[in-house]
């Protein structure tokens, strides 16, 4: 079903038995089991929290923007309510979430697909796919960089507790490779943060100190191939206290930062 | 001798479905000397395999592929045998054994043994290559990286059970002088490299599947591919005929630059997958599948597949048709049940759940899918992205043999515990038991752990058991493997349409 129908059915319903409890734009942010809900197209992922159950998202393909969590892991939820229902659980858009890095065998829920549940359109179904052959369609590389060349940071960033660079982020990391060879960078500051979360409970948690040292381990992985001028100078600073969270934005503070500065001319 | 059957014409005589119940010894000696046919057939349990060299007819006499090139008097064909899709079939090691009353190279103590510090020319000192097709492939432990600098592992390694006393060995094992630690693996098809093993250019090379770089072609610094052997540990096929032939061959020192080129050649201009099955008779006639055969897999362009537009294994509609004859010889039947085996892999979903580097990299756990969400590629059902993923097969508890690490296995059995700080295994946590710990032998990561390189399709009729560590017997044991992994509840007819769809491939 196209997406624009079942999203505006779905609304309707909202709007007639009276929704009117959710308070749009409110931030939330929870960590809890995911749960999978099977649909006649592609599956949701749901999560619930202090009884209400909210919609995350739907399977999609890696070429998407949002990547759905993990049974077997807990997850970390961030976002905003955006007033509607989905699939069955109130939406929160944007959102961000995080695979909990430790094995939870207890989140393992599937619910089977019921009638009147139905999740949005996907891009690439779980089926065959009628309309993009292959996966998601590649973006046109950005331009070369061009002098003339001034201090430029690039972030990358991460999920909690995690060091998994995800193609978009590559795409960050592989321009600030760029313009360090083509500015003829003297220098390469980087900083590994060590971010936080504050939960709608009140509690908050922070990222564990190893999350920083895998960060670093990555960056020097790809620093290792990156072939950068010989005269570039690089200095890593990974954070060993935590960022403050302020229950708004703590989603931005888990990152590696790039800041190049190019040759002095 | 080889007695491989030339295919002049398309279209295959119809006599030569006879062989099919009289199997010929189509064993190729090392440095036998005779030429490989241009396109050759020879016959399996599933019809007949074909071969196919696309550079024309090869004299193999003094080729660095057929010609015994060390000390122990194997050449690579020994064990990636023409007739057997450019492996060799449990059945075949056999026979060899049988003729030649354990003498032949292919059971060499170096590692056609369970170990070499073990009686020679007695079948238990081959049991894992008797009974499962397995040759012993020795690692450095811990992990070395390309320039040799000692990779500190994310765990520790214990050695848990050793039923065939090699890791255990003080002379060989573990805790000796030159630590090693022994995993025993299939060979794999020497064949259709152009779908997954090919040059790549320039660039940073990201490993989609872990954020990492991938490794490099030692010669180029280009990044690899990092798509052959169960570990992805050889970044190019040049790469790994140095080190087949220093180890699988024993020779002096690394092969001449000369016979390395004969050989990584050859791998660019062979194609193997079956040609022929008694009830459906030729594929390569113009009203066959469009993806069958092995000139189909050589003419075909890489890249990903596509359910609609341009399916990994091509089309069935041709035998999807109403219209057969309706003959009794079954062959309406077969081609229809092919056709709708492709569906079945194709299109039948299930639930994916807990394999790491599918899951894992960003799709969602559990993930409803197909085969085919795996096994992406054109032609050949490999996964474009480095295909190394933890399916189940060697990590317990497995599906094909004993569910927990304590019950009898033939295999070796490590554990290994992730040092605090470092990812565990995303599935199951810190401490996993395993028979192979795979591509974490070679990275020294624990999400690594039991990641198994997928392997090509095609040939498969021709190369039983399957998987790495051989645990699947046959075409249908694969399918029920599949069925337990993720509870896929697939019905008689389903299950037997895609064990004939696998069949033909
Ligand atoms: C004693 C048996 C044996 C001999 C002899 C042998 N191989 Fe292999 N080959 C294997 C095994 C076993 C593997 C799989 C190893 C693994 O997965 O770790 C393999 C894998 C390969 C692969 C990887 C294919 C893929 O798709 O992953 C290539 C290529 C290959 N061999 C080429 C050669 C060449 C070239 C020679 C001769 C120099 C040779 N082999 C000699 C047993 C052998
Ligand atoms: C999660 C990814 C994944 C899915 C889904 C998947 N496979 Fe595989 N497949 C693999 C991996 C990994 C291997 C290699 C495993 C090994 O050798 O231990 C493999 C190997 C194979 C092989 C080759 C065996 C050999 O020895 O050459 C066949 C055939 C196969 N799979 C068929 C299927 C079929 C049929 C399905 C659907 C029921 C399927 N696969 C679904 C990952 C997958």
């Amino acid at each position: 079903m196209p997406m624009t129908m079942a999203r505006t059915s779905l609304l309707v319903t909202a709007m007639l038995v009276g929704h009117f409890a959710v308070a749009e734009g409110e931030r939330i942010s929870f960590v809890a089991c995911p749960v999978v809900r099977d649909t006649a197209t592609v599956p949701c992922f749901l999560a619930d929290n202090a009884g209400t159950t909210y919609y995350l998202g739907i399977q999609q393909d890696i070429g998407a923007d949002w990547f759905p969590p993990q049974l077997n892991h807990k997850v970390l939820v961030e976002g905003y309510l955006s007033g509607d229902t989905v699939c069955g659980g109130l939406e929160i858009k944007p959102i961000a979430t995080s695979v909990l890095p430790t094995v939870d065998p207890a989140c393992n829920t599937i619910l089977p697909a019921e009638p009147g549940i139905v999740a949005p359109h996907a891009e690439r179904g779980a089926g065959p796919n009628g309309e993009v052959p292959g996966s998601a369609p590649r973006r046109a590389p950005p331009p070369p960089p061009e002098p003339p060349f001034a201090v430029k940071e690039f972030s990358l960033s991460f999920t909690f507790d995690d060091d998994g660079l995800i193609a978009r982020e590559f795409g960050v990391l592989a321009r600030a490779i760029e313009y360090a060879k083509v500015s003829k960078a003297s220098a390469i500051d980087i900083v590994i943060s060590r971010g936080s979360a504050k939960l709608s409970s009140g509690e908050v948690i922070n990222e564990d100190p190893s999350a920083v040292m895998r960060r670093e381990r990555l960056i020097r992985r790809w620093l290792a191939v990156a072939e950068l001028p010989t005269a570039t100078r690089v200095s890593i600073k990974p954070m060993g206290e935590p960022l403050p969270a302020d229950g708004r934005t703590d989603e931005n503070n888990r990152y590696i930062k790039l800041t190049i500065t190019p040759e002095k001319r | 001798m080889a007695r491989a059957v030339m295919a002049a014409a398309l279209t295959l005589p119809a006599a030569l479905s006879a062989q099919q119940s009289e199997r010929i010894d189509d064993w190729w000696s090392p440095g036998q000397g005779t030429p490989l046919p241009e396109r050759a057939n020879y016959s399996n349990a599933g019809g007949m395999l074909g071969v196919f060299n696309q550079a024309g007819v090869l004299e193999t006499k003094g080729h660095a592929f057929f010609e015994p090139l060390g000390s122990n008097g194997r050449a690579c064909v020994s064990c990636h045998q023409p007739s057997d899709g450019m492996s060799i079939s449990v059945a075949t090691v056999q026979r060899r054994w049988q003729a030649t009353a354990g003498r032949d190279p292919i059971f060499a103590e170096v590692d056609g043994a369970n170990c070499p510090n073990q009686p020679r020319g007695e079948a238990s000192s081959h049991s894992l290559l008797l009974e499962r097709g397995l040759f012993r492939i020795g690692l450095p432990w811990p992990p070395r990286d390309a320039n040799g600098a000692v990779i500190e592992p994310e765990y520790d390694l214990e050695l848990v059970s050793d039923p065939v006393h090699c890791n255990s060995d003080s002379e060989y094992g573990i805790t000796s002088a030159t630590p090693t630690v022994s995993v025993y693996r299939r060979p794999r098809p020497v064949a259709n490299f152009k779908y997954f093993a090919y040059p790549r250019g320039p660039g940073l090379g990201f490993n989609i599947k872990d954020g990492t770089p991938l490794d490099r072609d030692p010669e180029t610094g280009y990044p690899s591919t990092m798509n052959i052997m169960a570990d992805a540990r050889e970044p190019t096929l040049k790469q790994q005929a140095i080190n087949a032939g220093l180890g699988h061959l024993q020779t002096q020192g690394r092969l001449s630059e000369a016979q390395l080129k004969q050989i990584t050649d050859f791998e660019a201009q062979v194609y193997v997958a079956q040609a022929y099955n008694e009830f459906a008779g030729s594929f390569e006639t113009p009203s066959a599948p469009d993806s069958l055969g092995p000139v189909a897999v050589a003419n075909g362009v890489p890249g990903l597949g596509d359910n609609l537009h341009n399916p990994v294994f091509g089309f069935y509609e041709s035998w999807k048709r109403e219209d057969f004859d309706g003959s009794a010889d079954g062959a309406d039947e077969f081609k229809a049940s092919v056709a709708r085996g492709s569906d079945v892999f194709f299109l039948r979903q299930f639930w994916l759940k807990d394999t790491t580097h599918i899951n894992s990299i960003g799709l969602g756990n559990p993930l409803k899918r197909t085969c085919a969400t795996c096994h992406n590629a054109r032609m050949t059902g490999m996964d474009l992205a480095p295909g190394w993923v933890d399916l189940g097969t060697t990590n317990y508890p497995t599906w094909n043999g004993p569910r927990t690490f304590t019950e009898d296995s033939p295999l070796p059995v490590f554990k290994l515990t992730c040092k605090p700080g470092y990812k565990t295994h995303p599935y199951l946590g810190t401490v996993v038991y395993t028979h192979d710990p795979g591509r974490a032998l070679i990275s020294g990561r624990c999400v690594d752990i039991g990641a198994i390189t997928m392997q090509q399709m095609r040939g498969l009729a021709a190369r039983a058991p399957y998987f790495a560590n051989g645990s699947a017997k046959s075409i249908a044991e694969i399918v029920d493997y599949y069925d337990r992994r993720f509870n896929i509840g697939y019905s008689e007819q389903e299950r037997q349409d895609l064990i004939n769809f696998l069949s033909v491939l």
